[in-house]
């Protein structure tokens, strides 16, 4: 049974199989809307458009390939498979690296000379494998490119399925001046099959962000300064965009969305006042006025926010930010204002008033274990695959026949690409003869 | 000079060079004249001398490599496939003939960037990261090795039908299917390198390796189908036309992979080209 279970395995119709298998469930991923990378009114309207593929993929979710679990036993079945073929693998590299196996029963040539011919295999880098055995191999370590090939693809696999079920991710907007308790939640939450909620155990706080401007008004890079409460080394740090934070097991990274956060008081149609701070993204330049829009719990209508950096147009960051207000409901505009810090005035249905104009950033939180066990199985298939298809082994082999010592050659791979090596090597033992 | 002036001009400059070299190489490839064929090489050198200048006028002009607007990634694509080939000439003389696929696509991918206009564009701050620099490179270079192979590919499938009598210069028929499949074998590796860094970078920079967006996905698609073709040229020992038929389909999703899907806005990928 076990006999039986490894020669299907290791059959090299399985492993071509399971490789279609996987080429074909990436190209559907491909062709159908994927639910985890697309909005929810997207995936509905292709469904109207595509009601029997939609109906299909409803069965078998190829609206979500990646967690389906015919994937996982494509996965699965890969993974056994390639580690069974890596272990065959490593057997044979090792047998064909150290152990000496017959020569190649015809080709090559008669040499009077043992010390000359294995001087000649070893100055055309040639070296005596195991020593003092007549055989001398070029590149040894090609044998094992296919070993590596396959632990390689194994590490990569397995540390992506530790990954995909154990990572936890978080995204918060963080506005200055309003602390982050573990408690609240993430603005979004991402998390691995096996993995729990994520609960970042610290107080976080954004101090201030500092981005920097190339002259023409685009980011050069943004950078925050948050206080972290709580934690081991806590205190004021610093996090930078290809720059993270380290703090308890958790990365924190920087991402591009940043602007500025204005506090408006709405007061109500019952005379209560609502405060809401409205994180709007920064804008392009000067000229260019950043945009968001958002739903407000006291109103059906939605909110359409937009801002000039600076009424006057001389700085980014440190002008008179200038902020606009819509209201618009079934796609017509009910209402509209602009508002200085301070400023008060109507819209729509409500007094509002601009409290106060401060800082946001989003930054994003991940708990993630098996990176690098997917760098190490990439180097490892990188690896492998340039010791197949770069170094392929090649062999001299010199064996005793009657008085006379027998010299033949022969290449793992790609033999008739080294055909001039060998000829060079024969060539000067037939000079040193002559 | 206003700079877009002379990046203009300089890439013109390339174009009429490689259409010169692929005039003289391909005429005297087909008509066995080994002068013109010479010739052909030399003022590719010379295109690919004005080609290099252009590139580093317009980087030094830009401030980052020739990486974001699609006028320099298609004068960068062709340039590394070009650099690649000579590399490889110089290493492997007996891939000499192929550029006579080689010379027409750096023309091709060069004159179609030069119908782009021109921009200025700036370097988001996440794609200032050495990784992204490997990332992009070694698709290039990926590209090279994939174009060379596609060469011997098509070599394979004329002279098994006799057409043309100047492809008796090539080596025999299994010389040839060798020679596609090594190169399959390096655009192989390549690929791997280029997927590797753009992971380390996502990983740097969102925290995030894979995510499976169009880009990855047709990347990923298109290394599993270079692996299944040199999974069955090694262990089912496929060789001949089966295999250089194959090789086409290999290089029909390496193509889309490169050129169109980098361009969906449904992957990150498309932040390139804003």
């Amino acid at each position: 049974m076990l006999t039986t279970c490894k020669r299907f395995l290791l059959a090299r119709a399985t492993m071509l199989a399971l490789l279609v298998a996987l080429l074909a469930s990436v190209l559907v991923a491909s062709l159908v809307p994927q639910s985890f990378l697309t909005a929810e009114p997207e995936m509905l309207r292709w469904r109207e458009t595509y009601p029997a593929v939609a109906a299909v993929s409803g069965v078998f979710g190829f609206h979500h390939v990646f967690t389906s679990w015919w994937f996982a036993g494509i996965l699965a079945l890969s993974l056994v498979s390639m580690s069974v073929s890596a272990v065959e693998q490593g057997r044979q590299a090792w047998r064909r690296t150290f152990l000496v196996g017959a020569a190649p029963p015809s080709g090559g040539a008669l040499v009077p000379n043992e010390e000359v011919a294995a001087a000649a295999a070893r100055e055309a880098g040639y070296i005596p494998l195991p020593a003092g055995s007549g055989r001398f191999v070029r590149h040894p370590w090609g044998y094992w490119g296919n070993c590596l090939l396959h632990l390689g693809l194994v590490v990569t696999v397995a540390s992506s399925l530790v990954i995909a079920l154990s990572q936890q991710r978080g995204s918060l907007v963080l506005i200055k001046g309003e602390p982050h308790h573990p408690d609240e939640p993430w603005g979004v939450e991402e998390n691995g099959l096996l993995a729990g909620t994520f609960v970042f155990p610290y107080v976080v706080e954004l101090m201030k962000v500092e981005p920097e401007f190339l002259p023409a008004g685009k980011v050069r890079q943004i950078r925050s300064e948050v206080k972290v409460a709580g934690a081991e080394g806590g205190g004021i740090h610093e996090v930078a965009v290809n720059s993270m934070l380290s703090l308890g097991g958790v990365h924190i990274y920087q991402s591009t969305d940043f602007g500025h956060a204005f506090r408006v008081d709405f007061t109500g149609t019952d005379g209560q006042i609502h405060h809401f701070t409205i994180p709007v993204f920064h804008p392009q330049s000067l000229k260019d006025a950043g945009y968001r829009d958002l739903r407000l719990p006291i109103s059906p209508a939605r909110l359409e926010a937009k801002y000039l950096a600076d009424e006057k147009r001389t700085s980014l960051m440190h002008g008179s930010p200038l902020l606009t207000l819509r209201l618009v409901e079934n796609e017509r505009e009910t209402g509209r204002v602009t508002l200085h810090p301070g400023d008060s005035g109507q819209l729509g249905p409500f007094p509002v008033r601009l409290v106060e104009v401060t800082q946001w950033t989003d930054l994003i939180f991940v708990r993630i274990t098996g990176m690098p066990g997917v760098f190490c199985g990439f180097a490892l298939i990188i690896l492998g695959t340039v010791f197949t298809y770069c170094l392929p082994p090649r062999e001299f082999r010199l064996v005793r026949q009657g008085g006379a010592w027998h010299l033949s050659w022969r290449a793992e791979r790609f033999s008739d690409f080294y055909g001039d090596e060998r000829d060079e090597v024969f060539s000067r033992l037939t000079k040193r003869g002559d | 000079m206003e700079p877009f002036k002379v990046y203009t001009l300089l890439n013109w400059g390339a174009v009429f060079f490689y259409i010169l070299a692929t005039i003289a190489n391909v005429w005297g490839i087909v008509f066995r004249h080994e002068r013109p064929e010479r010739i052909g090489y030399r003022i590719m050198g010379a295109g690919w001398l004005v080609h290099t200048a252009a590139l580093l006028y317009w980087w030094r002009v830009t401030g980052h490599g020739p990486y974001l607007a699609r006028n320099e990634v298609l004068s960068a694509d062709a340039w590394i496939a070009l650099t690649v080939f000579l590399v490889f000439v110089r290493l492997y003389p007996k891939i000499r003939l192929a550029s006579v696929v080689i010379f027409p696509s750096v023309f091709l991918m060069i004159a179609l960037g030069v119908f782009f206009s021109p921009q200025i564009t700036t370097l988001p701050p996440t794609f200032k990261s050495v990784w992204l620099v490997f990332h992009i490179a070694f698709y290039k270079i990926a590209l090279g090795t994939v174009i060379i192979a596609c060469a011997f590919s098509i070599f394979y499938l004329l002279k098994k039908r006799g057409h043309a009598g100047w492809l008796a210069r090539l080596p025999d028929l299994p010389g040839i299917d060798l020679y596609a499949y090594r190169f399959a074998g390096f655009a192989f590796i390549f690929w791997a390198i280029a997927m590797l860094a753009g992971s380390i970078w996502a990983y740097q920079s969102w925290g995030r390796f894979w995510g499976w967006d169009p880009v990855e996905n047709w990347s990923l698609l298109t290394w599993i189908l270079f692996g299944i073709y040199l999974h069955l040229r090694r262990f089912f020992r496929w060789s001949g036309e089966k295999a250089a038929w194959l090789y086409l389909v290999c290089l029909f999703f390496s193509l889309i992979a490169i050129f169109y899907t980098s361009h969906l806005n449904t992957s990150i990928h498309a932040e390139y080209f804003k």
